[in-house]
């Protein structure tokens, strides 16, 4: 497997409707909205037709008309080696600076390491935001007292910002050919990449300032509904627990 | 004619109380003329220009108190005769000295009921002619306290020009509460020589009035204070303003605000003029004619004035108060529930600056409900009336007890013009402003030219019957543009040419849509989209009011860019890019509310549906609930029994997991907007102010959800939260909490990283000493965490909160000890 390009490509208005087709709805319903409340699956559909869904399209529609949500993202294709629990990833261009991305190894057997999943001497990097507005509007509506809007609003940026994960994720397969459905993302802060810190080497790599997100002093991409990771096209690649 | 300014002469009870001790002082004009004539040379004498007549007192109203009332016409023409032959007797070598008939306010107040219009406007019109036909100069209106009274006593027709002057209490206002302007409002439209202030206060008071009238008063302003504040000495009334200290405040007046009539009211003497006369013989002429105030044409209650030219445009016209538009509305009238109308009313006068009331249901008494409702909203609703009904009795019942400014709703000439020309007589004589609509006997106008066309017909017959242009406002009417029907598709082009034809065509007349209209048989939230694009076009147009729901209309900036371009292409028939009402109607389907749990059913009134409402998050209609529970319940108890009771069983279910979050959020809401409309009515101590809380998401942190909902539980609840936002430092933290006198603090935050932050700032409030209470909570904190690690770091209590009930648990429990 061979990348394209070595550095980087910036997706500056990626267009809600390219993303809208990634939401997650069961999440979003269930889990982000939590209106799942112990419902019998039939009462669920039920509830999920007459009312969540109409809710639903309402947003998006309001979202996408008054670009509330605006979706960017930055990609980029990079050298790496491995070294034990650790990858060397080279920037491309200028300088090519050398960065040294530490993951934890499985104790227990089959030891799993992060680091072990890019043979191919190649390391994918994303970075995506819906951008400044939703926060903006979100604030907006606060202060009208329209919290149950808010809340509406927030989920479905957060799940936004899943889909346009989702989105480049799609883009990157194709573009290396791979099967349909390959590739893991590994974000930080989860389980298998658990070290935040890391954060900061992603965003030095992808420049994540050019789409208007930036790092809190304890690695919190803003802002809020925004979403990084590093993706291994392995055939071994998948999401386990240190 | 005259040089400005003219000086009137001073008290007459005053005098008369010094030299004759009557029971009745208008029948000196007859008993003892000598006196009075006296008095009336006197003031002469000290250099008064006018004099005004003894009959304050002589309206038979006022004389029947006496049994005088049939002697009316006697007393008034020898009181003018005494008053003449004084002037007479002065006006030589170049002086001319003039007679004012005074009229007095009797002591009957028509907005309160106390007489009927018809009655009092009967006795004006009986003494103003006895007065006129014995040869007075002026009529003079004193002592005004009652607008409605006012536009009696100015609606009697009279050859000679009449002088209005009010009386404005200590308090600013006249007796019934109508400041100056909503008093000049309504006495405007009647054109006196003069208007002005007098009687109450002495002149210092008088300033700020005055000095309002010169700016905003198109007539002369008249001015004549007490000597000072009464003030009461032994049972009698004592005045204590020296004549030079009282001229010299109202040459001021003159120089100033260019008043052009001076004279003293209560406690001033012959002495009082003189002195007045002595600086301004000296002055005169003064350039008091050259003041240009900004003349607005105004409407108003009893209370205040609004201008018909809004900027920005339009004027809103509420239309909810109206039986044919609302459901409520016309339910409550069919209940006989006037004062339910009028709660209506208030609500609905909010969100716009004046409210269209109509009444005609058949089958029912339209004039009887008409005085029911206006009876109550003139005295209960401080915004003007829009009398809207086709039926001249209808209108005439209503402006005989509406004491401010109204608007007539409406005349058209399907009929050829003869209702036209019977309402068009009421409008003069109670001196309102006239809604025109462009129907004429082939039906409603449709084109703009026919629109125009009809609107001049009005206009010449409006203006031939006396009204001005700036009384009327036309109606070009609108269509829905929303029915399909080929022949209106081009409703709201003809409509906007319509408006732009008739402000052109016709000067300084205005506009005025009923805009919804134009939206009709549309759902819901595709009606106000629609309905709120035609609106901005129209007053872009020259539209200057629009009748209409305000709540109903959006801002152009929260209409998206495909719904405004949907709109516009709907209103402009706009076809290049397919049928525009089809991808309309295709557009708003789906399109719905948030879902609600709102139970069919249940009751409408008392405790029992407002905590229905909290419970459901159902907003509407909180306000009329409210304002019905506080007739019988104090505030505090609404709020302490009910609202809040409501909102802790909201927690338990949501606790128990039967609520989902955002119905949570639906009742928080109707929770804060129940509190936010009973805030006003509380008492000072009675608002809930059980504590106050810093909230903050951590350093670093950039997330809110959980510290917001922890927010609105908490304010809804009667607590203070200063909500800091995301990412704050503690020394922030710190500083917001000893600037608030914060009772505790809260920290809030998403990822593991923000524990270990909160053990940090924990770390840094204990080295400074600080021990208040800190509440902690976020999805990776886990009870734990916070008892081996956090408590440790900390010499105060600390609160784990798994969710914002358990913030408000932990907050009562502080805020207890």
């Amino acid at each position: 497997m061979k990348p394209p390009f070595f550095g980087t490509k910036v997706l500056d208005n990626v267009g809600f409707h390219k993303i809208a087709k990634f939401i997650d709805q069961d999440a979003l319903f269930a889990s982000r909205w939590q209106f799942k409340k112990g419902q019998s699956q039939n009462e669920w559909r039920q509830f999920i037709k007459t009312s969540v869904l109409p809710l639903f399209e309402r947003l998006i529609t309001r979202c996408d008309a008054n670009d509330i949500i605006a979706p960017k993202a930055v990609y980029g294709y990079f050298e790496c080696r491995k070294q034990e629990n650790a990858l060397l990833v080279t920037s491309a261009g200028k300088g090519d600076k050398i960065y040294r991305f530490e993951f934890p190894r499985q104790r227990q057997s089959p030891n799993l390491c992060v680091s072990d999943l890019f043979p191919d001497g190649f390391i994918t990097m994303q970075l995506v935001t819906v951008g400044q507005n939703v926060i903006e509007e979100g604030a907006r509506l606060f202060q009208d007292k329209k919290y149950a809007e808010v809340f509406y609003l927030k989920g479905l940026a957060a799940e936004c910002a899943e889909a346009t994960a989702g989105y480049c994720h799609e883009l990157i397969r194709k573009e290396l050919n791979a099967d349909q459905g390959r590739g893991c993302r590994f974000s930080f802060g989860y389980p298998s990449a658990p070290n935040l810190m890391e954060q900061e080497k992603l965003y030095a790599l992808l420049e994540g300032g050019r789409i208007g997100v930036g790092l809190t002093e304890t690695f919190q991409l803003v802002p809020e509904y925004s979403t990084s990771a590093i993706i291994s096209f392995s055939p071994e690649a998948k999401h386990f627990r240190p | 004619m005259e040089k400005y300014p003219l000086i009137f002469d001073g008290a007459m009870g005053t005098m008369i109380e010094a030299v004759a001790d009557a029971e009745c002082n208008a029948l000196l004009n007859v008993t003892r003329p000598d006196v009075i004539g006296s008095i009336h040379d006197a003031y002469l004498n000290a250099g008064a220009d006018i004099i005004s007549t003894n009959t304050f007192g002589a309206s038979e109203i006022a004389l029947a108190d006496y049994d005088l009332a049939e002697r009316m016409e006697e007393i008034n023409r020898a009181a003018v005769s005494i008053a003449k032959r004084s002037a007479d007797k002065f006006s030589k070598g170049g002086r001319r000295c003039f007679v004012a008939g005074e009229v007095g306010p009797t002591s009957k107040l028509p907005t309160l009921g106390h007489i009927s219009y018809d009655e009092i406007f009967g006795a004006y019109q009986r003494q103003i002619a006895a007065l006129t036909e014995a040869g007075v100069d002026y009529i003079l209106i004193p002592t005004c306290q009652d607008v409605l009274q006012i536009k009696a006593a100015t609606a009697v027709p009279s050859k000679v020009p009449f002088l209005v002057s009010v009386t404005i209490e200590k308090n600013g206002t006249m007796l019934l509460g109508t400041d100056i302007t909503a008093a000049l409002a309504a006495v405007e439209p009647f054109g006196p020589a003069a208007f002005g202030i007098n009687c109450a206060t002495g002149p210092e008071m008088m300033e700020e009035h005055i000095h309002e009238l010169s700016l905003h008063s198109p007539f002369p302003i008249l001015c004549r204070p007490n000597a000072g504040m009464p003030e009461n000495v032994g049972g009698r009334s004592v005045y204590s303003l020296s004549p030079a200290e009282f001229a010299s405040r109202l040459v001021g007046f003159v120089e100033q605000f260019g008043v052009a009539f001076v004279g003293g009211c209560c406690g001033t003497t012959p002495d009082h003029i003189k002195a007045l006369s002595g600086i301004l013989k000296d002055t005169r002429p003064l350039s008091i004619g050259r003041r240009v105030p900004g003349l607005k044409s105004q409407v108003s209650s009893l209370f205040s004035a609004v201008a018909l030219d809004q900027e920005p445009k339009p004027f809103l016209v509420a239309e909810q108060t109206n039986v044919n538009g609302s459901k409520k509305f016309k339910e409550l009238l069919l209940k006989d529930d006037y004062d339910s109308m009028v709660a209506m009313a208030k609500d609905a006068a909010k969100g716009a600056h004046a409210i269209d009331l109509c009444v005609a249901y058949p089958g029912r008494d339209e004039a009887a409900d008409m005085i029911e409702v206006v009876s109550r909203a003139a005295k209960g609703v401080d915004s003007p009336l829009m009398i809207d009904s086709t039926n001249p009795k209808v209108i005439e019942a209503a402006l005989k007890i509406a004491p401010g400014r109204c608007i007539i709703n409406s005349i058209n000439l399907e009929d050829g013009g003869a209702r036209a020309k019977e309402i068009i007589d009421l409008a003069k004589k109670f001196g309102a402003a006239l809604i025109c609509l462009t129907i004429d006997e082939d039906g409603m106008a449709r084109t703009a030219s026919k629109k125009a066309e009809i609107a001049r017909r009005i206009y010449d017959l409006a203006v031939l019957k006396g009204l001005r242009a700036g009384d009327l406002i036309f109606d070009a009417l609108t269509f829905t543009v929303a029915s399909g029907d080929a022949s209106s598709k081009d409703a709201a082009i003809q409509t906007l040419g319509g408006i732009k034809k008739i402000k052109k065509e016709i000067k300084d007349v205005r506009t005025i849509l009923g805009i919804s209209n134009v939206s009709f048989g549309l759902l819901p939230q595709a009606r106000s989209v629609v309905t709120s694009v035609f609106l901005n076009q129209a007053v872009f147009a020259g539209l200057d009011a629009a009748i209409v729901n305000s709540a109903r209309i959006l801002r152009l900036a929260e209409i998206s860019k495909k719904e405004l371009e949907l709109a516009t292409r709907l209103l402009e028939n706009d076809d290049s890019k397919g049928e525009p009402l089809a991808a309309l109607i295709k557009y708003f389907q789906g399109i719905v509310e948030a879902p609600v749990r709102r139970g069919d059913g249940g009751p409408v009134n008392g405790p029992d549906a407002l905590r229905k409402k909290i419970m459901d998050g159902d907003k509407s209609g909180l306000g009329p609930l409210l304002e019905d529970l506080c007739r019988t319940k104090k505030p505090k108890d609404i709020l302490n029994r009910i609202l809040l009771p409501a909102m802790k069983d909201i927690g338990d279910l949501f606790g128990g997991g039967k609520l989902p979050l955002p119905f949570v959020l639906q009742s928080a809401e109707a929770m804060r907007a129940a509190v936010d409309l009973l805030a006003p009515k509380l008492k000072e101590g009675e608002a809930p102010k059980r504590g106050t809380i810093v909230l903050a998401t951590v350093r670093g942190d950039v997330h809110d959800i959980g510290k917001n909902l922890v927010d609105i539980i908490l304010s809804n609840n009667g607590f203070e939260v200063i909500n800091l936002g995301i990412r704050q430092p503690v020394s922030a933290i710190l500083e917001a909490a000893r600037g608030n006198g914060a009772d505790a603090i809260g920290l809030s935050g998403l990822l593991v990283s923000s524990t270990e932050i909160m053990r940090e700032d924990l770390q840094s409030l204990d080295h400074q000493g600080i021990s208040m209470p800190v509440l902690v909570g976020g999805a990776a904190l886990t009870k734990k965490f916070t008892d081996t690690t956090l408590k440790k770091s900390y010499r105060g209590p600390v609160y784990y909160c798994e969710d914002a009930f358990a913030g408000l648990k932990a907050m009562e429990e502080i805020t207890s000890q």
